[in-house]
């Protein structure tokens, strides 16, 4: 299999990987494993060390998939927006601030082209998105899923009807509330990282946060509450 | 990057105290337990809040195993290679190969375009330039016409007149021509002398009409040129036709029109007949300049280098 090594071009790669480390270099004397994604990044434009970028990225292959898929909405997509990502940080690379942390780059990139991904699927979603995320329909408060005398959210529902609702409920909602709430939760990504990594003000971010949570109980209740009814 | 038509507030949000609830729980990475200075119903709240955000874990995600991840890696290493490869054929191409046909081709066709485009919008743009200048000219033989129309009611309907040495190029004579200078307090301004067809060359102003008589009788040269705005002869052209120069001149009784020959019937550019009847070589009688007598004989030095053979001194 050919392997991309490192440098912004093919040829340019191949050639510095043949070379040898240069001496007294505090970088090549540091084990890629050691190195921070930063250093590696570095050495990846520099033409340093050829398995500099193949180790970047498979620092985050087990982070980046379940986001993407959970963004996505499907594990293939998830791996196609994966490859976009990581092409479009190579040849994006010199553009790189050393200044800023590399986690909150590659997040960046990563919700643009999912972004990117779910414009492409735009006609499939609109359909799904007119549904019942958004709407008030049947009554449902987030309120109500909070209050203190009803069950636990979720409490009433099978494990296999749940993973299918969680996943229906979550696929329905607006992407850029959607995000948000990953960026939020599984990537635990304080309010200033979210603001850095979508470029967005942070009372924006947090009234963002504060709308996705809303949606995603509120359509979890009339989800609920429909196959309450169907049940019954 | 904020995303476009889309604003966080097109939902309902979170209670205040919930809002406030979960800024806290964010804070402290989702663990319940680092809540600090809650009451008890606030924590339950919060519980039953990580509870709504705790659905989110059942979202299916495929478990990466070893295989995925090296298969994954390999697949997105040999997709940046392969645009890399493109990219380089592209750059390969474009320039050696295709540009440069192209661009040769789109160059040449650009290239008639604009010739012709240039040979069509030059002469509308000079011929305009032309016509606009003729019309200042006309405006300002208008202006002089009415001035000296003007100095006429006042005069016994004589024009200004002032005598001319000839110097070299008549000896013994002296002409006279109409002295414009007379003319500013009926209303000329000396602006008008600046001719716009003749900005570049020394004498740009107006010749004016130059005769043996001191006094010009408006009513009896109604057919004679009285100023021009050029002198074909000073300017070594003699058909008015096949010269863009053609000069805009004022006649006696006060119309201005372009002079279409330079043997005009009556007009005194020439005074052939006079000169052989007084048995003298034939010389030419030029237009003198209004100017100044200097600037008339540098003209008049001009024209008779080149024409050497009309002149008999």
């Amino acid at each position: 299999m050919t392997r991309l090594r490192g440098g912004l071009t093919r040829s340019e790669g191949t050639n510095r990987a043949r070379r040898s480390p240069s001496a007294g270099s505090m970088v090549q004397e540091t084990p890629l494993e050691e190195r921070t994604d930063e250093a590696l990044l570095a050495s990846h434009i520099a033409g340093e060390d050829g398995n500099s970028f193949e180790e970047l990225l498979g620092r985050y292959v087990n982070e980046l998939i379940p986001f993407l898929t959970r963004l996505t909405g499907s594990k293939a997509a998830a791996d196609d927006v994966f490859q976009e990502t990581f092409l479009q940080i190579h040849q994006s690379a010199r553009t790189f601030d050393p200044s800023r942390r590399f986690r909150p780059w590659l997040y960046t990139i990563a919700v643009n082209k999912g972004r990117d991904w779910h414009r492409k699927n735009a006609r499939r979603k609109a359909v799904s998105l007119s549904n019942t995320v958004g709407t008030d329909g049947d009554g449902a408060r987030m309120a109500d899923l909070l209050a203190d005398d009803g069950p636990m959210p979720g409490s009433r529902m099978e494990i296999s009807e749940r993973v299918g609702s969680v996943k229906k409920v979550v696929d329905e909602m607006p992407s850029h509330l959607r995000e948000i709430l990953l960026l939020s939760y599984f990537q635990r990504m304080s309010y200033n990282q979210i603001a850095d990594t979508l470029e967005i003000p942070l009372g924006t971010v947090k009234s963002r946060l504060h709308s996705a949570v809303a949606t995603f109980g509120r359509a979890w209740q009339q989800h609920e509450t429909a196959l309450t009814g169907e049940n019954d | 990057m904020e995303d476009s038509g889309i604003q966080s507030g097109d939902f309902a949000n979170l209670e205040p105290q919930d809002a406030d609830l979960f800024d806290k729980l964010v804070d402290v990475n989702f663990n319940i337990d680092a809540l600090e200075g809650v009451d008890d119903h606030t924590r339950e709240r919060a519980q039953r809040l990580l509870a709504v955000m705790g659905l989110l874990d059942d979202y299916p995600v495929e478990t990466i195993n070893d295989e995925d991840r090296e298969t994954l890696i390999s697949a997105t290493m040999l997709r940046i290679d392969r645009e890399m490869d493109d990219q380089a054929d592209r750059m390969r191409l474009d320039p050696v190969a295709r540009l440069p046909r192209l661009r040769l081709r789109e160059f040449v066709a650009i290239a008639a375009v604009l010739i012709a485009g240039l040979a069509i919008a030059l002469p509308l743009f000079s011929r305009s330039s032309q016509l606009e200048n003729t019309s200042i000219s006309q405006a300002s033989l208008g202006n002089f016409s009415k001035a000296l129309e003007a100095f006429a009611d006042d005069h016994d309907s004589k024009y200004p007149s002032k005598q001319v040495d000839l110097g070299d190029h008549g000896p013994g004579h002296q002409l006279w021509h109409i002295d414009i200078g007379q003319c500013g307090e009926y209303g000329l301004d000396p602006a008008l002398l600046n001719n716009p067809r003749r900005p570049n060359l020394p004498n740009n102003g107006y010749s004016f009409h130059s005769q043996s008589s001191e006094r010009i009788d408006r009513i009896s040269c109604l057919n004679q040129i009285i100023v021009s705005d050029g002198n074909l002869i000073l300017m070594g052209k003699t058909d008015p036709a096949s010269s863009n120069e053609s000069p805009m001149v004022l006649y006696g009784g006060g119309k201005a029109d372009k002079l279409s020959s330079c043997w005009v019937d009556g007009d005194h550019i020439w005074d052939w007949d006079r000169q052989r009847a007084a048995g003298r070589p034939v010389f030419e009688i030029f237009l003198v300049h209004g100017k100044s007598p200097e600037q008339a004989d540098q003209g008049s030095k001009k024209a008779d280098q080149d024409k050497p053979t009309d002149s008999g001194h």
